[in-house]
């Protein structure tokens, strides 16, 4: 009996940690101040870009956003937290806005797409797992624990798939 | 002419139909780094709709209702082009004509350009969907629920204004307030015998997007025939969600310069998801005008979304008073955006 109760307590610990210790998100502008438009953004401004309501900074450079494809689970992650809810209840809001012109973020398939065309493409702006920053771009926000903050995490779980 | 232009529009939204994927879903490919366009800058895309009306007292019609096609342009400036080119009605069958093209029309519905300051400030100079209420700008058959239209969102002011406009939004105690402001300076050509014409259009439309999405219409017009002294039009919308409900309504009130009512009408809607993407609807409506009389309409339904860009409409439609493009028996309908 003594036993399964230390049983139970380990893997509720287990469990438990991991689900602190989810990814957290870097979201991203190119290290290069020819391609980088901005050095910095706010949470509102953030979610202003990913909804298109935002559509160019503020020295008059049009707003590029990128997305990963829709069931990439850090895209559920980033839209939950960044727009409030997935991207399968933004339908009918983006084929409104597709009826006045305007179409949603530019998608990819991988965070290594996300990073090249970070890279490539001037006014543009995108998330990946923190874990895969590399020289190519600069971290303005992080989203950790479900929450946006300009301050990175002190640790990166950087032991996953 | 006409029926060259229908054939070349005919062909080229069957082309795209098949050709393109669904525009509206996000453009992706995973080996591209550019942004996706046609020819530089030039997007295409359009929708349409067929529909099956079983009226109480007349003959079952069938019909090819609209294929729209838009036209966007747009670069790193900050100019923009948008373009949308109608045909309505091309192909209509009934018990007692059989096939017909008779009521066929090619309706330049929006052509214009924007200029973008700033989110605050934006002007947009053509032709236009006239801002007023909700259903009014997003009236193409895939982006809402019935098939039919409420009375209120089409005889008490014109579907599209030629002039120009000044838009943008700002922040009000943490939520966006969007507003517009817009003034026809190009009269309208009517190209249905069922169309009311305006001329003197002048107004604006606020939209305060809470957990409401409350709106304001405010708008100058008068009809043409009859001749009408110029009216003040106000009007209320909004559109909210609670869990799996949609409740959505405009009201609008039409004041004669002598202060008499000039026409009114409401609707209120619910669409509630039933879950598989089907989802049942009804909606009251009411609608009075000097020109059309008075008329009233319920309605129950229920809709199935096909795909993200697909949907499936039926509904039973009962009231009181006839008016045109307003059938009251069962209404069906596919509409496809593209």
């Amino acid at each position: 009996m003594l036993r399964h109760i230390i049983l139970f307590a380990l893997l509720t610990y287990s469990a438990h940690s991991y689900a602190e210790e989810a990814t957290a998100i870097a979201v991203i502008v190119a290290d290069n101040a020819e391609v980088s438009a901005i050095e910095n953004i706010t949470a509102q401004e953030l979610s202003l870009v990913y909804w298109r309501k935002k559509l160019y900074w503020q020295g008059g450079i049009r707003i590029h956003p990128v997305n990963l494809h829709a069931e990439d689970s850090l895209r559920l992650r980033f839209s939950k937290v960044v727009l409030g809810n997935l991207p399968a209840e933004q339908v009918t809001y983006w084929n409104g806005l597709y009826f006045h012109g305007t179409t949603p973020p530019y998608s990819v398939q991988s965070e290594e797409a996300v990073l090249r065309y970070v890279t490539n493409t001037k006014g543009s702006i995108g998330y990946i797992d923190a874990c895969k920053l590399d020289h190519r771009v600069k971290p303005l926000l992080w989203i950790v624990n479900e929450k946006i903050s300009t301050t990175p995490p002190k640790t990166l779980n950087c032991n996953h798939d | 002419m006409m029926n060259n232009l229908r054939n070349i529009l005919l062909a080229s939204v069957t082309s795209l139909t098949l050709l393109c994927k669904p525009a509206w879903a996000e453009v992706s490919d995973a080996n591209r780094e550019a942004r996706p366009s046609i020819i530089d800058g030039f997007s295409l895309g359009g929708y349409s709709s067929a529909s099956m009306i079983v009226p109480r007292h007349d003959s079952v019609e069938l019909a090819l209702e609209d294929i729209s096609l838009f036209v966007r342009w747009e670069n790193e400036s900050r100019l923009k082009f948008f373009g949308e080119l109608e045909l309505e009605n091309p192909l209509t069958w009934n018990e007692d004509s059989r096939f017909s093209k008779k009521n066929a029309y090619v309706d330049l519905e929006r052509l214009y350009f924007d200029y973008n300051v700033s989110e605050k400030l934006n002007f947009r100079a053509g032709r236009f969907l006239t801002p007023a209420g909700r259903w009014n700008l997003l009236h193409a058959a895939p982006l809402v629920w019935t098939s039919t239209r409420p009375l209120v969102t089409s005889r008490l002011f014109p579907a599209s204004t030629n002039g120009l406009m000044l838009y943008g939004n700002t922040t009000l105690q943490n939520n966006a307030l969007e507003y517009t402001v817009f003034v026809e300076t190009l009269k309208d050509q009517v190209k249905d015998k069922n169309e009311i014409a305006f001329r003197d259009v002048a107004g604006a439309h606020f939209t305060l997007n809470n957990p409401l999405n409350l709106g304001l219409t405010l708008m100058t017009l008068r009809e043409v025939d009859p001749h009408t002294p110029s009216n003040l039009l106000v009007g209320f919308d909004f559109l909210t969600k609670l869990n799996h409900l949609e409740l959505s309504g405009e009201a609008y009130y039409r004041f004669t310069s002598q202060g008499n009512n000039g026409g009114n009408g409401a609707y209120l809607q619910s669409a509630y998801h039933l879950g598989s993407e089907w989802y049942a609807l009804a909606r009251l409506e009411t609608f009075q005008s000097p020109s059309d009389g008075t008329a009233e309409r319920w309605l129950v339904g229920a809709s199935k979304r096909l795909k993200s860009n697909q949907l499936l409409k039926m509904e039973f439609v009962g009231g009181s008073g006839n008016l045109p493009d307003a059938p009251r028996g069962f209404v069906g309908s596919y509409a496809v955006l593209f």
